[in-house]
């Protein structure tokens, strides 16, 4: 514990010295002040808790999937034809949901549903808020030295925002059975319901998941324009506030275009004005136009403050300052800034010859600032003290199959392969090693990392490095196998397939149980921290970010003085880092030190 | 750069095919003049990933063991960074990206300007089907038995070989695409505008399968051609059928597509043809023995009397069922929703609509009169 003058010397235990997770009182009591809260703590265990129950769901769903995809259909009996009635097996959802085994449509519609279900949930309520709203809520005032964000007031709305879209968007799909795919295309979309206003649901329930997005960017932008600790400059920050800095920008400014798609919806099933229906004149490829002008820079909101995550995890796991700083915060604006000029590349098999041509360019723009980042990631290993930690260890991991989602992403951009692997399972595999080994293998590392801190807790580390190797293994079996699926010709979203893809379908689906696996181990171990593991120090990795000055769990206002900026968030060569005692952490000659810096 | 321009344009005369890893990847059955180019692309990317790969990871696995922490030993003293390195790996691989892009600009002009001559057809797609209509107005197809991979029967288009085949694509319902795994090229369909698709196959190997028939069929003639199949997929989801909307094009010799074009359509009796467009157009929605689908199953459907939505009685005949084709809406049947069929019209023509109406007729639809329900 830090002895600093707390400013609170009335001899009074003030109760906002108190952890922030204790209790104050009978459960009613901590229920309304948890439902209350303005506390950005509380708030981001909050939507941690929200965010792991839905991955949980999209999860299921995810298998649901997979275990249709064990076995093609078939047609066993009968033909169907000629007045022979026809008997199909392989319709594993059809049959738990109780299709009629002689009709195709009722099995596929199970199956389509499930797909749907994984992707609205997984994008909209899982990934993209994930690490800003989860992780950002809690850390980002801790590492720039604040007591909360800049309108604490705003984040609680923004929560009860996302609460709402959240159970409108899950209670839409489930009610109207929604089958569309996360994408909502039309006129499949609107023209398949019978009042057609399915698609209206979806996208209003994907504005306010968006709105709670904006409110959320806001209050992260002022936090880090206006409360950074004295001392702290830019070039100050945590690389993970850059990324949480860059990735507000993009909900700000992207989310309002999902609003306007809305409202052309609303006007065109209201007035009959032709938007994007042909049946009245309108242009569904302007629906697609729209829908990705949100939706890609909507990726870079995914895999930012993942990249954020990465950054700050391998610079203390190997006690080594990140490599070009600067390089890094400036590819997070770059990536930002290019996000919003790549879309089309949704688009190649609808588009205009002369916009694919663009679009494709414009597409090779975002590659170089992530191929600038992998190479400093790795650059930073040279020479540091590298402690295979479950956090270092889901860095790691996160270089691997980010790595192969970025080069798999470059036949995706070229115009000529594009056009074959648009829409098939190359493009399941990519994405997927992108958002799952991106985004949601950086949601491990960084809540491994910080979980200490979080909860006051320790995990048991041989335990969690069994998940890291069943999540490793059930990932790469599941979706490395689906890269040949794609470029053998197997197309998204299809409930069955030729024979010649049966083998590595039942790979993909091995997997699949082998990393749900993984992540059930992965809750176990959690579990068992939070019950009966052991008190976490304040700084177990010897991290110099400001949030590791506070207690463990930070106390209610996280610091009992105003922090002030004496050393860099990564200057691991000069600084003995908060709650180590010097001895355990010897430096090397400041000499060395100062003519290395030249 | 002009020079430059030629030596990239040489190497996508490269054939991949023979490239390391090109058929792990890709299989053996690239056809289309221009999918060699494009599976030069994509193994000209994938060596560049492999090689990056292998540097960017061995680089992090040799760090990863040789500087492993020890205890109470500081990490060693290394710059902060290297403007120079870092130039050096940005510029590089923008260099490489460029490469990337022209190579697939390059083949994607392969793939959309067509070549002259050769065959043109219309290709109509519809939940969940695909019509192929040669430039004669014919529309007809063989039917594949399906346990191979649907669900239902797959209908089969005959292609002639080392042709160029231009398709004009349009969707009667939702957006579809028409993906050629084989050719390496998928183009949208869109309900509300032209879109198109070309390819020219290359000769057939000699080691291809022969077609054969029956001795009385009528298409005996063409046993012992040779031929190569590819399937067809929709790419672009559409509903619960999606992954049942397969087709084959088989490619046959260019001398036997002529004579198959000229008295295909002719051949069968007309009940046949028209059990044929049902299995290309209808079957879908509307079953020969009486289960139920989206629309009214056809067994003993033929001379009924049927209520419709407005409570008047109709009795199924020609004319009813012409309208029905051609403007679907006009009367609902009692218990089915208005606005599920699109209108044939275009699609199929008299001689089809006659056709598919000897069909319904046939004893293949109708039972036998016991088994009719009281009217």
């Amino acid at each position: 514990m830090t002895t600093m003058d707390t400013g609170h010397s009335n001899g009074l235990h003030d109760h906002h010295d108190l952890p922030y997770l204790a209790r104050k009182g009978g459960v009613w009591t901590t229920v309304k002040d948890w439902m209350t809260t303005v506390d950005h703590k509380k708030l981001g265990i909050m939507y941690l808790f929200a965010i792991l129950t839905l991955f949980f769901a999209g999860g299921v769903a995810a298998l649901l999937v997979r275990a249709e995809l064990f076995n093609p259909v078939r047609l066993v009996e009968g033909t169907g034809i000629n007045g022979i009635p026809a008997r199909y097996e392989g319709q594993m959802l059809g049959q738990w949901f109780g299709a009629s085994p002689e009709n195709p449509n009722e099995g596929n519609l199970w199956y389509n549903r499930a797909f749907t279900m994984h992707g609205a949930i997984m994008v909209f309520m899982v990934i993209v808020p994930g690490i800003p709203a989860s992780l950002g809520n809690f850390l980002l005032p801790l590492m720039l030295g604040a007591k909360d964000v800049a309108f604490p007031r705003l984040n609680l709305l923004s929560w009860y925002v996302y609460l709402t879209g959240s159970i409108f968007g899950v209670l839409a799909i489930l009610y109207h059975g929604v089958d569309t795919g996360w994408t909502f295309y039309t006129p499949y979309s609107t023209t398949t319901d019978a009042g057609h206003w399915r698609v209206v649901y979806m996208i209003l329930a994907a504005f306010i998941l968006g709105f709670s997005s904006i409110l959320t960017g806001l209050n992260f932008v002022v936090t880090v324009h206006k409360l950074r600790a004295p001392g702290m400059g830019w070039f100050d920050m945590p690389l993970f506030v850059w990324a949480i800095y860059a990735t507000a920008v993009i909900q700000v400014l992207a989310t309002p275009v999902i609003g306007i798609t809305l409202l052309l919806l609303i006007f065109e099933r209201v007035f009959r004005v032709g938007i994007f229906d042909p049946a009245l004149g309108g242009d569904p490829v302007l629906y697609q136009h729209f829908f990705w002008f949100y939706s890609h820079p909507v990726v870079y909101v995914m895999i930012l403050p993942g990249m954020g995550v990465v950054s700050d995890i391998i610079a203390v796991h190997s006690r080594k300052p990140i490599f070009g700083y600067r390089a890094i915060a400036f590819a997070s604006l770059g990536i930002a800034g290019v996000a919003f000029i790549v879309w089309g590349h949704h688009m190649f098999a609808s588009m205009s010859e002369i916009g694919s041509v663009v679009f494709s360019a414009l597409t090779f723009l975002v590659a170089i600032p992530t191929a600038v980042k992998i190479f400093n990631w790795v650059s930073t290993l040279y020479k540091g003290s590298i402690a295979l930690t479950t956090p270092m260890l889901y860095a790691l991991v996160f270089l691997f199959l980010f790595a192969i989602g970025g080069l798999t992403g470059l036949p995706l951009a070229t115009l000529s392969t594009d056009l074959h692997l648009h829409d098939s399972y190359f493009v399941v595999a990519h994405f997927h090693y992108v958002m799952f080994g991106g985004t949601i293998i950086a949601l491990l590392a960084g809540l491994h990392h910080w979980w200490p801190k979080l909860f006051g807790r320790s995990y048991s580390e041989p335990a969690a490095k069994i998940g890291v190797f069943l999540v490793f293994v059930g990932f790469n079996l599941t979706f490395f196998t689906q890269f040949f699926l794609g470029t053998h010709g197997m197309p998204r979203r299809y409930a069955s397939y030729p024979d010649e893809f049966t083998m590595l379908h039942q790979w993909s689906t091995v997997g699949s149980f082998i990393l749900g696996l993984g992540f059930f181990w992965h809750l176990l171990v959690f579990i068992h921290s939070l019950a009966v593991g052991e008190r976490a120090k304040e700084n177990p990795w010897g991290a110099l970010t400001l949030e590791w000055e506070a207690d463990s769990p930070p106390s209610e206002h996280n610091f009992s003085h105003e922090p002030v900026l004496k050393h860099g968030p990564y200057d691991f060569e000069t600084t003995v880092p908060p709650h180590w005692d010097a001895k355990d952490w010897p430096l090397p000659d400041p000499a060395a030190v100062a003519a290395n810096r030249h | 750069m002009a020079n430059s321009m030629n030596i990239i344009s040489s190497t996508l005369g490269f054939d991949a095919s023979t490239w390391p890893l090109h058929d792990m990847v890709f299989g053996d059955r690239a056809n289309a003049t221009y999918a060699h180019s494009s599976d030069a692309a994509f193994m000209f990317i994938l060596y560049v990933s492999i090689i990056s790969f292998i540097l960017v990871m061995g680089a992090t696995a040799y760090f990863v063991v040789k500087y492993r922490r020890v205890p109470g030993k500081p990490a060693e003293l290394s710059p902060h960074h290297n403007s120079r390195l870092e130039v050096t790996w940005t510029v590089i691989p923008t260099i490489v990206f460029v490469a990337m892009f022209i190579v697939g600009f390059k083949g994607y002009t392969d793939m959309l300007v067509p070549k002259q001559g050769g065959i043109e057809a219309d290709l109509i797609a519809a939940k969940w089907s695909w019509t192929v209509k040669y430039s004669n107005g014919m529309s007809n197809t063989a039917v594949m038995p399906s346990n191979k991979f649907l669900a239902q029967p797959v209908p089969v288009y005959y292609m002639p070989a080392e042709t160029p085949v231009r398709l004009k694509m349009i969707s009667k319902d939702v957006m579809h695409s028409f993906w050629v795994p084989d050719f390496r090229l998928k183009i949208d369909v869109l309900p509300n505008r032209y879109t198109k698709f070309w390819f020219e196959t290359g000769s057939i190997p000699e080691k291809a399968d022969t077609l054969q028939f029956d001795a009385g069929s009528p298409w005996s003639a063409m046993n012992g051609t040779p031929y190569v199949d590819h399937w067809v997929f929709c790419a672009e989801y559409c509903g619960d059928l999606h992954s049942e909307m397969g087709a084959i094009i088989r490619v046959i010799p260019k001398d036997k597509f002529q004579w198959w074009l000229a008295n295909a359509g002719s051949a069968d009796p007309p009940d046949i043809r028209g059990e044929r467009l049902w299995q290309n157009n209808c079957i879908s929605c509307h079953s020969i023995d009486g289960s139920l689908k989206t629309g009214p199953s056809w067994k003993n459907i033929w001379g009924a009397t049927h209520t419709m939505t407005d409570g008047s009685k109709v009795v199924i005949d020609e004319n009813y069922i012409r309208e029905a084709i051609l403007n679907p809406n006009a009367k609902i049947v009692a218990g089915f929703a208005a606005g599920q069929m699109p209108s044939f019209a275009g699609v199929l023509n008299e001689q089809q609509i006659a056709d598919l109406i000897a069909f319904m007729k046939s004893p293949k639809v109708t039972e036998p009169a016991a088994e009719k329900p009281a009217q």
